[in-house]
């Protein structure tokens, strides 16, 4: 009863497009298209009631606009049973939901737009640094209000306002997550007298509970904040330009059943004139009166979380630099600068003067491009007394040899200081690919990779990545291999590398993780299109005692033939997902899919 | 005092397109939505031209896109088109040349497609040809001519190249492919094709030259060079050949040459400025039985037509969408009936204008 329920539909579906030219009054316009599919659909798994049956999914596009798209216009975007994320085959699940977005006075002196979106069942990520990312699949809401005021000789005022909700759980393990925010932005800019002025105002708050997949507590934070800002710049003599910034924002935060807050107030300025066309000179200064609250934010922004409430000493940073850089030849530009640097933190002081001297080069050489920077930093820190020489290099090459195309790039860098006196960086990167045809065949191959260790505390990450393609006039292959060693935090969107951690306690994540995949694609023939791919993820996770080892797996096959507006589908979908740490059972879901689509351009 | 007259009926064309136009505008094109309150059709009054002495030009239709030349379509392909959506036609997207074979097909060149867009309207027939891939790939067909066995002609003014296609639009070969994949013009624009005598003329816009060629391409003369004198081109482009005079548009000097066969001066007509008789972008061009010269003028979206020794007979279109206006209008082409075929090419379409000159005068057949 329920298939003929569907095929009903689908048959009504169908016959729309005689009926469904609507009357368009004298101030409304509308352009509504849709996609309405229909078919056979099974699955099986592990964490699933295997099943099968017919399915009929759809999504509809509804534009338009109200006396002019500058007066009013509009997007509704409804969706059912449609896969949103990986394939139209349904790989994993069906997802419904719904998209709007209303624009008015678009073209006005007072714009303005409100936007809603909902969905259900939908796929998303959990990542892990260098690994194919962990699929979970959840619900989530949007709502976001904007507006904005452009009179002429007047500031130009801009307010935007967002909340959200999202909650999802992780195939293959017993682990729930959510998260949901509130954002105002308030922004403000007035030109006078020459003068640039900027101010602002933005409040958020965070609550995001976190899957037990990696940590073996079930965690909760708490974020909220204020900030207010104000600046401004002004052009002055010899092409140059001034300008002062001040900004003060208030945070609190709960993690743990530990609360930290504090409030950061930070002034820059700097002043850039060009004296001859070839010669800049600039001079910059910085401080802050909360250098510890500074890091705190640094981590929230990135997306982790600090574990502990922080020392209650006072904390600072002074910066003040000096530039100079003068254009040698077009290809040649050279550049000095002078740095004193002033900070408190944890209750100890620390000075350092560092001196750097810049060369950038490019021109064509041997047939190529080349272009290249090498810095030289020499580092006296107050306290210690000791002196360190510090290096910044990198050289990028681009050749064509006979029908290659070569293309390489590397950089070192040896003591960089890092936003803490006492804290330094070392590491190195470089990216190598090649291309060529051959014949009807053209191949292409990249390898990529970086390390980098910071000196002190003995955080780093390494990664590496391999790909290799190979396409001819109607098929392509493709493979990749990718692998990733290091330190990071914990966040609510997975696990995130953090430049620098510095000294505060968080949540140290060591992880190592390595993926493989391979990928084919097929246009034998117009309008027929064939595809497969396969990817394999392992990685380990370990915070502090607690360790895991993790696997993902997907494998989609995918055939699709157009018909005028309709495509006929199937496909087929493997994945599996599993926690070792996690009680439950890994995710083994598989499903089989064949139907047909239609398109629908209804007026 | 014949100038004034038809200037005065001009004028009053002008006014009947106008209304004309918003007559059109308010039936029922392919593609629109239906109005809700929509008026019985009216029928279509054809925009007639009258001129001195009985001759006339009368607008004959427009046309765009590949359904327009396909038959009517019967139950079991509609019933089709219900359920599975109708086919994916062809239409033009910036077309810009034009030129008709002896079999009455009209061919367009589209550059934005990029292709050749063949409209056999008599058989009912629709055929678009490209050729986008191998160091021969036709990137930006330009002008387009035909020969006696309708063998087509494409200049494609960025490769550099001519790719001659059979009348069934197979590619045949591909004049001035050099060996690394470059063509051998700097910007190949107008062509024209001599099958009597077995020579193709070309104009090489950048080079200020036309090159003459035999039917496999090489080159057996060139004539021209930069400059405003007789004979001399600045920028030239289109080309015609008609009768045994090259017509050739000397788009920098604003001005039309007409050269005999071997590049001998023979007179020319226009001048920059504004007012009846200038030009200012002038593109294609043409000529009738009666041997007046049809000059498109893509800035004031007029078609001007002069007779031998310069002097202006009338101009018709205007900028709009109507039926006889125009948008960036660009190729040009008058056949053996006296129909004049226009690039209409910002519209996407082609216009289609009869010329009833008086020793005709009635001769019937329609596209």
């Amino acid at each position: 009863m329920h298939a003929v329920a569907m095929i009903a539909a689908m048959i009504m579906a169908l016959s729309l497009r005689a009926n469904a030219q609507v009357t368009v009054g004298d101030n409304v316009s509308m352009n509504l298209n849709a996609n309405a599919s229909f078919g056979y659909t099974a699955d099986y798994g592990s964490t699933i009631v295997s099943d099968h049956g017919l399915n009929f999914g759809g999504t509809a596009d509804l534009t338009g606009s109200y006396y002019t798209p500058s007066f009013l216009n509009f997007d509704v975007n409804p969706y059912y049973n449609q896969s949103r994320a990986n394939s139209t085959s349904q790989a994993i699940s069906d997802s419904s939901g719904i998209n709007t977005n209303v624009q008015l006075f678009s073209g006005s002196h007072f714009p303005g737009s409100v936007g809603y979106s909902r969905s259900y069942n939908s796929l998303g990520t959990f990542g892990v640094p260098g690994a194919v990312d962990f699929t979970t699949h959840g619900n989530s809401s949007g709502f976001n209000v904007g507006w904005g005021v452009n009179l002429p000789d007047y500031p130009d005022l801009a307010f935007n306002y967002t909340q959200g909700h999202s909650d999802y759980s992780i195939y293959g393990a017993e682990a729930n997550g959510n998260n949901s925010f509130h954002n105002l932005n308030t922004h403000a800019t007035y030109r006078i007298a020459g003068f640039n002025l900027v101010g602002g105002y933005i409040y958020n708050q965070n609550h995001s509970e976190y899957p037990q997949i990696v940590n073996n507590e079930m965690q909760t934070s708490d974020n909220s904040g204020n900030s207010f800002s104000f600046g401004g710049n002004h052009d002055i003599g010899w092409h140059g330009n001034a300008a002062a910034h001040f900004s003060h924002s208030n945070f609190s935060s709960d993690y743990l059943q530990s609360s930290y807050s504090g409030a950061v107030n930070t002034v820059d300025a700097n002043v850039m004139f060009h004296p001859k066309e070839t010669l800049t000179l600039a001079s910059n200064m910085y401080y802050t009166d909360n250098l510890v609250g500074t890091l705190w934010q640094n981590i929230v922004t990135t997306g982790g979380v600090v574990r502990q409430s922080t020392p209650g000493q006072s904390s600072s940073s002074f910066d003040i630099n000096a530039l100079a850089a003068y254009n040698v030849t077009q290809h040649l530009i050279t550049s000095g600068t002078v740095d004193r640097r002033q900070q408190t933190y944890f209750g100890k002081s620390y000075g350092s003067n560092t001196l750097t001297g810049t060369a950038s080069y490019w021109n064509r050489l041997l047939g190529g491009a080349l272009s290249s920077v090498l810095a030289v930093t020499y580092t006296n820190v107050d306290s210690t007394g000791l002196s360190t020489v510090g290096l910044l290099s990198s050289l990028t090459y681009f050749r064509r040899v006979g029908g290659w195309e070569l293309n390489g790039s590397g950089n070192y860098f040896q003591n960089t200081q890092t936003m803490l006196i006492g804290y330094t960086t070392s590491g190195f990167g470089f990216t190598a690919s090649a291309g060529r045809k051959f014949g009807f065949l053209h191949w292409n191959a990249s390898a990529g990779g970086s390390r980098s260790l910071l000196n002190k505390s003995g955080y780093g990450t390494d990664t590496q990545n391999y790909t290799t393609g190979l396409t001819a006039k109607w098929i392509g292959i493709s493979g990749t291999y990718a692998k990733s060693d290091g330190t990071a935090l914990f966040g609510a969107t997975g696990v995130v590398p953090t430049p620098n951690p510095g000294p505060l306690p968080v949540d140290i994540i060591n992880y190592h993780s390595h993926s493989y995949g391979a990928g084919l694609g097929l246009n034998p023939f117009k309008r027929f299109t064939a595809s497969a791919s396969f990817s394999r993820a392992f990685s380990d996770t370990l915070n502090g005692a607690l360790g895991s080892h993790n696997n993902t797996e997907s494998a989609v096959v995918h055939l699709q033939y157009q018909f005028r507006q309709m495509w006929f589908t199937a496909g087929y979908s493997k994945f599996v997902q599993g926690f070792s740490a996690s009680t439950s059972p890994p995710a083994d879901v598989n499903t089989y899919f064949f139907g047909v689509q239609r398109w629908f351009n209804f007026f | 005092m014949v100038q004034l007259l038809l200037e005065r009926q001009f004028a009053n064309w002008g006014s009947k397109l106008l209304v004309l136009a918003t007559i059109g505008s308010c039936l029922l094109l392919p593609g629109t939505a239906v109005a809700s309150k929509q008026k019985t059709p009216q029928p279509v009054e054809v925009p007639v031209l009258q001129l001195e002495g009985g001759r006339k030009l009368v607008f004959e239709r427009s046309f765009s896109y590949e359904r327009e030349a396909k038959p009517k379509r019967g139950f079991w392909n509609r019933l089709v088109d219900v359920i599975a959506g109708e086919p994916e036609f062809h239409s033009m997207v910036r077309p810009y040349a034009v030129v008709s074979d002896s079999k009455g097909r009209i061919i367009v060149t589209d550059p934005g497609a990029p292709g050749l867009h063949i409209f056999d309207f008599e058989q009912q027939k629709y055929k678009f040809v490209s050729h986008p891939e191998g160091k021969d790939s036709m990137r930006w067909p330009q002008c387009v001519s035909v020969d006696a066995q309708d063998n087509i002609y494409v200049t494609d003014s960025d490769a550099g190249k001519i790719f001659v296609f059979d009348g069934g639009g197979k590619l045949r070969r591909v004049i001035g492919s050099l060996k690394g994949g470059e063509g051998m013009f700097k910007r190949p624009t107008g062509i024209a094709v001599d099958s009597a005598a077995q020579r193709i003329y070309v104009t090489d816009t950048y080079r200020n030259q036309i090159f003459v060629m035999d039917m496999q391409g090489s080159v057996l003369a060139k004539f021209g060079k930069n400059g405003a004198g007789n004979g001399e081109f600045n920028f030239p482009t289109e080309l015609r050949l008609e009768g045994n005079e090259l017509v050739v548009v000397d788009a920098m000097n604003f001005r039309i040459q007409v050269l005999g066969k071997d590049g001998a001066f023979q007179y020319a007509i226009g001048r920059i400025g504004e007012g009846q008789g200038a030009m200012f972008r002038p593109k294609g061009v043409g000529m009738d039985s009666e041997g007046h010269l049809y000059v498109v003028d893509g800035l004031y979206n007029i078609v001007q037509v002069f007779d031998r020794q310069g002097q202006l007979l009338y101009y018709f279109g205007k900028k709009g969408t109507g039926f006889g206006d125009f948008q960036l209008p660009a190729g040009l082409f008058i056949d053996q009936k006296d129909r004049v075929l226009v690039v209409d090419s910002f519209n996407r379409r082609v216009q289609v204008f009869r010329y009833f000159a008086l020793p005709k005068q009635g001769a019937g057949g329609g596209l």
